[in-house]
């Protein structure tokens, strides 16, 4: 596994990861003690085959699952062992979401679902902030609808800037482009990849989609629960190559079950 | 496609067991209403079988005009006489006031004592001795073990019965009778009179009935063919069989306005039952649009996925009915006890389960539940097959086409009931043609509103949110959007609630307003303390001797004593009772306080009279007018109109000049004394001043106004109870329906939940907004319908008091009760869903479509 040297601190921290899922002979291994940091400020992506584990460490890193074993430190806090109340109030607090299928409310208007997580703290919006971020989306004119009533691509720029609006230390992103034509999801990425440059957020997307990945500073590579690869300021070619990478070394292993088998 | 169906049938288990439990409740009711009055009537059928013992024949005095009220006393020998007749006895029967060791009426005055003749063939009394012997010779009595139990009389005691003229005889108690398990006399005193008494105490010069049983060889139907033949037609003549039976219908009769009442009940339960049906049908084809077109997709018709659909509700229907049956067993069985218990005049007996019920309400399950589904059904067929591959759309904004239709149709709806009521408010004619009238307009608004509420509701919700929404921020205002969200649905949920507290509100209000009107007509027409009234002894209204009103007026204590007279007759052809006051008490009784519409006591003087409007015979009468007052004896006058009292009264419906009465009809006994304290005496004094009198009038009841009003009082509010037991369970259906639609509903939500436990909603704050959407509903259901039933609350009793000023009264905290009671019910309905949604990892429900 080759490490980068990490200049800045990291928003995120998971070390000795593992998470199994179900029990005795039913059990699957999604994470085998992974140990990776996001740095705080930069674009990363998460990437790997289908099974690989990258969205289940996504939800252990969000706080949105709990782990088996090892710990995930979010800025200073540890969420590992916290209660779900506490939980809660640190993803309502401290991170923000974007999800493949928009998963806004749809009773809400746009900007009701904008300003959601800040109404459920109880906090007001800062106005100038919400104008901002709204007039960089392109959605000053689309507030009053709902959900229903929008494009694919203007929903998920309301999810975008729902997830970016309470200045969260950490956006996570799981294949934001999935449900999205190419044009809008170019649209979705080319944000993401602003508000980090221009606004200094700190963003962790899960793809599998290489293009996608080469609009981030880093792209982190999971097989079988493991880190297998690790590249900075990717492109879509160097990301297509350590996905073969990494599939030949599953391929390997196959091979060498197969053996052990037959 | 039936394998697909069982298969879905089964996969959905949990959520049709909700809607099997509406139905599970709706054909209880209906099942154990059947099995109730089956019982009933099997109970009854049991406690004539005294009556009816040995008794081949039964002959009664004839029922044609001009026929005697006894059979003659020849009748016995007569039926003797004929061939075939092994035995023969004739009962008497007579009203015998008997007093208790005190010198008291034993029971009350509206209960007065029975007398029995002993009979001479053992085999043909209607009783068994338990102790001692029948009366043999004059001077001795027997008792029922009842009256024996209630008096503490002991074999060998004297005992004291009145007879028609009020004077006391002495008998010797001789023995003690059994009726069974018959609680015919059961409110009574019952004595045993030798033949001879019953003729010279209780005045007897007849048979009530004479039995006969049949030699060896005669069969009932010849022998009552024989007696028939003998006594002509002055008797009716049946065989034992028929005598019993007859017995029985009669008896069973009187439970029949009840068993009416109940069966009604019952089918607002089904009605209920339909609608939750309904919803949850349409919820379930909605979630499962992807799975029918997909159906389609494979190659399943149209009327296959309709008739899978139906065959789905049937299964649900037919379940639901048998464990409804199960329902009905404990229900019938819960009845007939808890009215036996209240002392309804039932035997006891054990359950009986006929075919009848099982006929009724097995297949009413099954209609009730099919019917429901017929729609949602018809929709699942309008589902195209290219729905399979969709993301499943988000409920489709409904055509205004559609609306535009439905609000027509439901104006058109509106504007039939709307004139059914004015039509009914309006007609004074006939109160009760009226009534019904305003009842089914109600019944037509109703439907109206039903089918305006997907209008309403939301805007409603809306309204009834604002505060929550303020109070408790977004999770609140989040649960608003969600009721907000599908009206369609929010409506035929709450349509369920608002059907059972419409109706409770409506019967409050109705109550309310009778009780407020009631009291006040008493207060009105009443203003003395006491009322003295003659027993019933069943011999025709015995009077008050004028020397009671005369020694009362001679009591330190009493202000005012008045005396009424009363008789039957007309004014101008329309039957009134005619009353009149005398002389001295006239000032206390009509002076002061009658409620006077039109015209003067001054003027009220002899040749005059004063009618009461809430009486026929005083329809479209005015001061001034002339009128002919007739009796029931033909004798007439002609007086003129001195004033118009609203209501009813007491007193009679046409108040008479004292000597005009005694002119039209002679009497020297009161019908009624009414007595007033004078200032200053406490209750318990005047009463004991009126008591020193009466107490040497066994025959004469005292009612006190204070307990006629704490009567009323409690009658009325036994009845809310009543009324609101019998729609407990229509609201239990209703609330299981609102607990079915927010289990779907989380169901569907399952993704939106996690999303926004994702995005910053703690499990509590999540649980409290699925509460909080139920408690909207549950408000808005009763709301919608606490006004409703405020509206035809009114209306009805309008109606139902046309002629008197009924007072509007509106039990504000019984209503407030109601609303408050059907929120906090639909809360616990969804306790269970919001746990469920609460619970779920964020994870795993993110992953569910």
């Amino acid at each position: 596994m080759s490490s980068t040297a990490i200049a800045v601190p990291a928003a995120v921290r998971v070390a000795d990861l593992v998470k199994v899922y179900g029990a005795g002979e039913a059990a699957v291994q999604a994470l085998d003690g992974i140990s990776v940091g996001f740095e705080s400020g930069r674009f990363t992506a998460i990437m790997g085959p289908s099974g690989s584990g990258k969205s289940t460490l996504m939800h252990c890193a969000a706080g949105l699952d709990t782990v088996t074993s090892g710990t995930v430190v979010l800025g200073d806090t540890t969420l590992t062992g916290l209660s779900d109340k506490a939980l809660t109030r640190l993803r309502r607090d401290r991170v923000g979401f974007v999800f493949q299928s928009f998963n806004l409310l749809p009773t809400l208007t746009a900007a009701q679902n904008i300003r959601l997580p800040l109404e459920l703290a109880g906090r007001r919006p800062d106005r100038e902030w919400f104008d901002h971020v709204v007039g960089v989306l392109g959605l000053a004119d689309r507030l009053d609808h709902l959900p229903a009533e929008l494009s694919g691509g203007q929903q998920q720029r309301v999810a975008c800037a729902r997830a970016l609006l309470p200045r969260p230390d950490v956006i996570f992103a799981d294949e934001p482009t999935g449900n999205l034509d190419s044009r809008s999801g170019a649209g979705v990425l080319e944000f993401l990849r602003r508000c980090v440059r221009e606004l200094g957020q700190t963003v962790v997307m899960v793809t599998h989609d290489p293009n996608a990945a080469a609009y981030a500073d880093r792209v982190v590579l999971l097989a079988d629960g493991r880190l297998v690869d690790d590249l900075t300021s990717p492109t879509a070619d160097r990301v297509l190559d350590a996905l073969s990478n990494a599939d030949r070394g599953r391929s390997d292993k196959l091979r060498g079950l197969r053996k052990l088998g037959g | 496609m039936l394998r697909t169906t069982m298969a879905g049938l089964r996969a959905h288990k949990l959520r049709l067991v909700a809607t099997a439990l509406a139905i599970v409740l709706g054909v209880g009711f209906v099942a154990g209403t059947l099995i109730f009055g089956d019982t009933a009537k099997a109970a009854l059928y049991d406690r004539f079988a005294l009556s009816a013992r040995g008794v081949d024949v039964a002959a009664g005095p004839g029922s044609a005009p001009g026929s005697a009220p006894e059979l003659p006393m020849s009748t016995v020998d007569t039926v003797r006489a004929l061939p075939g007749v092994s035995g023969v006895d004739g009962r008497m029967q007579e009203y015998v006031p008997l007093l208790d060791r005190n010198g008291r009426l034993v029971g009350s005055t509206r209960y007065p004592g029975l007398a029995l003749s002993a009979g001479t063939v053992p085999g043909l009394r209607p009783f068994d001795v338990t102790a001692g012997r029948v009366p043999a010779s004059p001077g001795e009595a027997a008792l029922s073990a009842d009256t024996v139990t209630r008096t503490h009389y002991a074999l060998g005691d004297t005992v004291t019965v009145l007879d028609r003229q009020q004077a006391r005889h002495t008998l010797t108690l001789v023995g003690i009778v059994s009726f069974g398990s018959s609680k015919q006399y059961a409110d009574q005193a019952v004595v045993i009179l030798t033949s001879g008494d019953m003729t010279s105490i209780a005045g007897s010069h007849g048979y009530q009935q004479v039995v006969a049983a049949a030699a060896a060889g005669t069969t009932q139907a010849d022998l009552a063919a024989r007696v028939a033949t003998a006594l002509g037609s002055a008797a009716r003549v049946r065989t034992g069989d028929q005598y019993r039976d007859d017995l029985a219908t009669s008896a069973i009769n009187q439970f029949g306005p009840f068993l009416t009442v109940l069966l009604v009940f019952a089918v607002i339960a089904c009605v209920v039952s339909a609608f939750v049906i309904y919803n949850t049908f349409t919820i379930l084809i909605a979630q499962r649009i992807r799975e029918v077109a997909l159906l389609r997709c494979v190659g399943a018709s149209r009327p296959q996925v309709f008739g899978s659909v139906v065959l789905e509700s049937a299964v649900v229907g037919l379940v639901g009915a048998v464990l409804g049956l199960g329902f009905g067993l404990l229900l019938g069985l819960g009845l007939f006890s808890g009215l036996t218990a209240l002392g309804a005049p039932l035997p006891s007996h054990a359950l009986v389960l006929t075919a009848r019920p099982v006929l009724v309400a097995v297949p009413l399950g099954v209609l009730v539940t099919v019917t429901a589904a017929l729609l949602p059904a018809l929709r699942a067929t309008r589902v195209p097959p290219l729905a399979a591959l969709r993301v499943t759309p988000l409920a489709a904004l409904r055509g205004t086409r559609r609306r535009v239709l439905l609000v027509v149709f439901a104006i058109l709806v509106g504007a039939l009931g709307t004139a059914l009521t004015l039509s009914g408010s309006g007609n004074h004619s006939d109160p009760n043609a009226a009534v019904l009238l305003v009842i089914a307009g109600g019944l037509v608004n109703f439907v109206a509103v039903l089918l305006l509420s997907p209008l309403f509701v939301g805007p409603l919700t809306g309204l009834v949110g604002w505060l929550p929404g303020r109070l408790f921020g977004t999770p609140a205002r989040l649960a608003v959007a969600g009721a907000r969200r599908n009206p369609g649905r929010v409506a035929a949920t709450t349509a369920a609630l608002m059907v059972g507290v419409g109706l409770m509100a409506s019967a409050s209000v109705s109550l309310a307003t009778i009780k407020a009107t009631a009291t006040r007509q008493l207060n009105e027409h009443y203003p003395v303390d006491y009322i003295l009234q003659p027993a019933d002894t069943g011999n025709g209204p015995a009077g008050i001797p004028t020397e009671v009103a005369k020694r009362l007026r001679g009591r330190p204590g009493l202000r005012d004593v008045a005396e009424v007279r009363q008789y039957g007759g007309a004014v101008d052809g329309t039957d009134a009772t005619l009353g009149t006051v005398d002389p001295a008490g006239r000032g206390a009784l009509l002076d002061a306080a009658l409620p006077l519409t039109a015209g003067s006591t001054a003027d009220f003087h002899a040749g005059t009279v004063i009618l009461f409007t809430g009486a026929q015979a005083a329809r479209g009468r005015h001061v001034g007018d002339t009128v002919t007052v007739s009796t029931v004896d033909g004798d007439t006058a002609r007086l003129t109109v001195a004033a118009l009292a609203s209501g009813k009264s007491q007193t009679g419906d046409v108040i008479l000049w004292w000597d005009d009465f005694a002119a039209l009809h002679p009497s020297t006994r009161d019908d009624m004394v009414m007595v007033r304290a004078a200032d200053g005496v406490t209750p318990a004094d005047s009463r004991s001043q009126v008591e020193s009198v009466t107490d040497d009038y066994p025959l004469v009841d005292v009612g006190s106004i204070a307990e006629w009003r704490a009567q009323i009082t409690s009658q009325v509010d036994t009845l809310i109870g009543v009324v609101a037991a019998l729609l407990a369970i229509a609201i239990l259906i209703a609330l299981i329906g609102i607990m079915n639609t927010l289990s779907l509903s989380v169901v569907e939500r399952t993704r939106e939940s996690a999303t926004i436990r994702a995005v910053g909603l703690t499990r509590g704050q999540l649980r409290a907004m699925l509460l909080t959407e139920a408690l909207l509903m549950g408000l808005v259901g009763a709301l919608v319908g606490v006004g409703f039933g405020l509206l035809y609350g009114w209306a009805t009793t309008r109606v139902l008091f046309s002629g008197f000023a009924a007072i509007l009264t509106v039990p504000v905290g019984q209503l407030l009760g109601y609303v408050a009671l059907a929120a906090v019910a639909a809360v616990l309905a969804a306790v269970l869903p919001a746990r469920k949604a609460a619970r779920a990892s964020i994870v795993a429900a993110m992953g569910e479509t």
